[in-house]
């Protein structure tokens, strides 16, 4: 009798794992995820002066213009709200991960600092703005978390080749634009000179607790 | 024993689901379909060069000092009787290096900044004893004579995309000088290996 007890409330236990889950992401409403920009990675004489002889070859620094961005869509219909008003009345959080598929001889780092972005509507409100975003406006007076950026580390993340296991780089609270992703390349002596490595930038976005 | 089965796994599921936390995410299936989730693609450029590079450990201070009077030099007997049959032997210094090829060889070659008296010969061997990775190349087997600008002589080819490793690994140098008569080098003497295109 003990036995079916636990075998049931292990079963309740994992069903409600699934439900949770479900509820989580299923009341969102529709946005667009944005990367615009190009980043890439030239190696020259002076990044080989600086290499140690009899070791593999080290870090560059990549040149970046990335910029990411997520707004919800405008609503349609007689109350008709741009993307902004959107933005001001939903507010979720979002979870910004990366993943490449990179061969192994290529290790891909990306950083984005602390704060970095433009929040939609403005964080934090001006005494005009308000009254123009009455949703952010009460949102930001709710104990919630801040419409803002926290970046997953100071320094840059390695981003996995393994699209299971793509990692965690910053989250940001309501809609965001502009925000600026940094990269460095390790690249071993087996790497081809020439390649072009895809970067997937995947959004989660879930319900604020 | 189904229904156990059933548990058992669900509730692995259930764990995996917990144990993966919010620091990573399965984005292998992101169909899009769902508001909550999207992806989209950037591709990164990589321009990297080819290069070839070296020295010899330790660095700085690769020196080998040989010669003085040996305890065993017999009276009577030319000077370098005394330093056995293999004359003066040194196995201090170390040459390493890094380089990617991407089906480009290269080759290491080694000679003396100034003539060498024709009563001295200087001889290198280069032993093998790699901790790095890649194509390192082969080394000769026998010992190479060396001599001055002109007349460089390869110690080592085939090296394609690789590392020795840094320090005292890497390719071991074994000298040795055998000296006829009293000559002595000149204190600004060096041997010069490079590392090029093959």
């Amino acid at each position: 009798m003990k036995i079916f007890r636990m075998r049931n409330i292990l079963i309740l236990f994992v069903a409600s794992c699934f439900v949770n889950a479900g509820a989580q992401v299923g009341e969102l409403l529709p946005g667009q995820l944005v990367v615009s920009g190009s980043v890439s990675v030239n190696q020259d004489v002076n990044d080989i002066l600086g290499n140690e002889a009899g070791l593999d070859d080290k870090v560059v620094n990549a040149d970046s213009t990335i910029k990411l961005e997520y707004t919800l869509n405008a609503q349609g219909g007689p109350i008709g709200l741009n993307s902004t008003q959107m933005c001001s009345n939903n507010i979720y959080l979002y979870r910004v991960y990366l993943h490449s598929n990179a061969p192994n001889d290529i290790m891909v780092e990306a950083q984005t600092l602390e704060g970095s972005g433009t929040a939609i509507p403005p964080y934090p409100l001006g005494p005009s703005q308000a009254t123009l975003y009455p949703g952010a406006a009460t949102y930001d007076a709710s104990p919630l978390p801040d419409r803002t950026l926290t970046s997953s580390s100071a320094s840059f993340v390695e981003i996995p080749n393994d699209a299971q296991f793509a990692k965690k780089i910053f989250e940001f609270v309501g809609c965001r634009t502009q925000i600026p992703i940094n990269f460095r390349v390790t690249s071993g002596v087996s790497a081809p000179n020439n390649s072009s490595v895809d970067i997937y930038y995947t959004i989660v976005g879930s319900l604020l607790q | 024993m189904v229904k156990w089965f059933v548990s058992l796994t669900l509730l692995l599921v259930g764990i995996t689901m917990f144990a993966q936390g919010d620091d990573t995410f399965d984005a292998s299936s992101v169909s899009g379909v769902l508001n909550s989730e999207q992806q989209t693609v950037v591709p990164l450029a990589i321009n990297l060069l080819d290069f070839a590079i070296l020295d010899v450990e330790p660095d700085p201070g690769a020196r080998v000092d040989m010669g003085g009077i040996p305890s065993s030099l017999e009276a009577g007997m030319a000077i370098s009787s005394g330093f056995g049959s293999n004359g003066l032997v040194d196995e201090s210094l170390y040459l390493n290096f890094s380089a990617r090829g991407n089906g480009q060889q290269y080759v290491v070659r080694a000679y003396a900044n100034m003539p060498i008296p024709d009563e001295v010969q200087i001889t290198v061997v280069p032993i093998p004893e790699i901790t790095g990775n890649g194509e390192v190349g082969t080394a000769v087997s026998d010992p190479v004579v060396l001599g001055t600008f002109g007349s460089e002589e390869v110690i080592i080819t085939g090296i394609g995309s690789g590392y020795t490793g840094n320090g005292y690994t890497g390719y071991k140098l074994r000298y040795e000088v055998i000296a006829s008569g009293g000559v002595s080098l000149d204190p600004s003497f060096e041997i010069i290996y490079e590392i090029i295109a093959q």
